[in-house]
């Protein structure tokens, strides 16, 4: 029964064999006959000439990691209702309407969100 | 049968050498990708044991979101690795200590670990062949199962509200388009008309 199931996965894994290879055949490639004269200048950060001041690597505005937060959140809803989705058929009136709270809920979180601005941006 | 079991062990080699690369990589981003590459790994395991809707929500959740949240953790924090390694020899007795501590309580832990029998009572599982994964799970989890899904809905909510409590922030002095107020505003609102007298002049308060 599981190697039913998983027959219909063996294109995906030949995909991901072809893309793997592929992949790797471009890198390999490049390495063998691409011209290579290594100097330490060709890797320096160039900035108008400068040395490069600081790090690269900034602060983030904290607000970026709210969004990313509230999409998780609702990313999970979303995994919730495909079962949900899948079975409706089979688990009746009780099914449906508990799925209707359990949205409910979700959406006083989504009017609290939007009322207090957290999703705008300025 | 064979081939299933190749699969399976390759990706397994993969899962635990890249999350090895994790722990050990220097680049901390570097680290992320490789973190990312292990969850792919372990939802293609999951697939292949035959739980596809975990294997799918592990894809969607770990690799769609957790991933990013960590990669802008990395970016936020903003580790300077020279600031790190400097304090090293003064903390490493202390280091050393719970090291050794949580070692010795994982060894109890493993060494009298046993398998309890009724744990999981595999009767009332019923795996049938006709109904799928996901199926499954659907036709138990939104009524045998009410209470922990309403939970796991009112825990969701909880952190909405606290990412938002601990995150957010409304700038002072910003100048938002608020429509009803702008509909709402009248003439009167805007404009004064006054009566000027000759040679007078006019005294506005404002």
């Amino acid at each position: 029964m599981l190697f039913d199931f998983l027959r219909d996965y063996a294109t995906i894994l030949i995909f991901l064999f072809i893309s793997i290879g592929l992949g790797f055949a471009f890198i390999i490639v490049n390495f063998l006959f691409s011209p290579s004269n290594p100097d330490p200048e060709k890797l320096s950060a160039y900035e108008c000439g400068f040395e490069a001041f600081d790090d690269a690597r900034m602060k983030f505005d904290v607000r970026f990691y709210l969004v990313a937060i509230l999409f998780i959140i609702f990313d999970l809803e979303v995994a919730f209702l495909f079962p949900w989705a899948v079975s409706l058929g089979n688990i009746g009136l009780l099914g449906f309407w508990s799925m209707m709270f359990f949205l409910f809920i979700l959406t006083v979180g989504f009017i609290y969100e939007w009322k207090k601005g957290a999703l705008d941006w300025e | 049968m064979l081939a299933h079991a190749l699969v399976f062990y390759l990706f397994s080699f993969i899962a635990i050498s890249s999350s090895l690369a994790v722990i050990s990589s220097k680049n901390t981003v570097h680290a992320v990708f490789f973190l990312i590459l292990d969850f792919v790994s372990i939802s293609c395991l999951f697939i292949m044991m035959g739980a596809e809707y975990l294997g799918m929500l592990t894809l969607i959740v770990y690799v769609g979101a957790v991933a990013v949240l960590f990669l802008f953790v990395v970016m936020m924090l903003n580790v300077n690795f020279k600031d790190l390694r400097t304090g090293f020899l003064s903390y490493l007795p202390f280091g050393l200590l719970i090291g050794i501590v949580i070692i010795i309580e994982l060894g109890m832990m493993i060494g009298t670990w046993k398998y309890k029998d009724s744990f999981i009572k595999t009767s009332e599982i019923q795996i049938s062949s006709k109904v799928s994964n996901t199926e499954a799970l659907g036709n138990v989890l939104y009524t045998d199962f009410i209470h922990y899904f309403q939970i796991s809905g009112i825990i969701l909510l909880v952190a909405m509200i606290g990412a938002i409590l601990l995150t957010f922030r409304q700038k002072e002095n910003l100048k938002r388009q608020d429509i009803t107020k702008q509909v709402s505003r009248e003439r009167d609102d805007g404009v004064l008309l006054e009566e000027v007298e000759s040679f007078k002049g006019v005294k506005l308060n404002d």
